[in-house]
């Protein structure tokens, strides 16, 4: 018995809808998980990273200070 | 490679990774549900098994090359070590089942596309393949994105 076979353009308009259904979803995610970004930024590592640095810079900026009072004082 | 990933992510390389495996995800779902209906599961007036066949093979080429990419720069930017001893938030052992996960997931769709290529006789393999790439998807983006995204904030 012989099966109804769409047409090749219906088939071709059906992979391409599939495709563009995909493209839809990555750009939802990408708007979605996006838009959560900002409330999760203080927990990635990079900028607990830089948080570190800046602390590190800071303390021994405020021991280079305690160190020249200490000298100034001394003279 | 570090200094790679940190340029072309603007230095946000762990929000980019987030997006990405979030990316990945979404579509191992979609791709699921599209053989679903190429398998003849499903069977939606507007979607023919064959077409729905021939999109899943389009969109997991283009899946297989993203989860490469993000291996890599993965890889490359934290590296192993980093990666289990520094973690994001979530339980123990988290950053560890994400670094097994991955490794797991490569190999199945490498196995996943032997089978396809070049292994013919163990087509029947398939949905269980593809089950399996979607789980470990799940998993590794569970222990990573997913903790960003769920468990902190």
């Amino acid at each position: 018995m012989k099966r109804d076979r769409p047409a090749p353009a219906w088939r071709a308009a059906q992979v391409l809808g599939s495709v563009l259904v995909a493209v839809l979803i990555v750009a939802v995610t990408i708007a979605v998980v996006g838009a959560r970004l900002p409330a999760i930024r203080d927990d990635l590592p990079e900028l607990e990273e830089q948080r570190e640095e800046e602390a590190e810079r800071l303390e021994e900026q405020r021991e280079e200070e305690a160190e020249r009072r200490e000298e100034q004082r001394e003279r | 490679m570090e200094d790679l990933v940190e340029t072309v992510t603007a230095g946000h390389a762990t929000a980019v990774k987030i997006v990405l495996a979030s990316v990945l995800l979404a579509l191992g779902v979609y791709q699921a549900m599209l053989m679903a209906v190429g398998y003849g599961k499903v069977r939606p007036p507007f979607l023919t098994p064959a077409s729905a066949a021939a999109a899943h093979r389009a969109i997991g080429d283009a899946i297989v090359v993203l989860v490469v990419v993000v291996g890599a720069a993965c890889l490359g930017y934290y590296g192993i070590e980093d990666s289990v001893q520094d973690g994001a938030p979530g339980p123990d052992g988290r950053v560890t089942l994400h670094v097994v996960a991955s490794f797991a997931l490569i190999g199945v769709l490498a196995l996943k596309l032997t089978v396809l290529h070049l292994w013919r006789r163990a087509e029947r393999l398939l949905p269980v393949l593809g089950l399996g790439v979607l789980s470990l998807l799940f998993i590794t983006w569970l222990s990573s994105a997913g903790a960003f995204l769920v468990g902190a904030g």
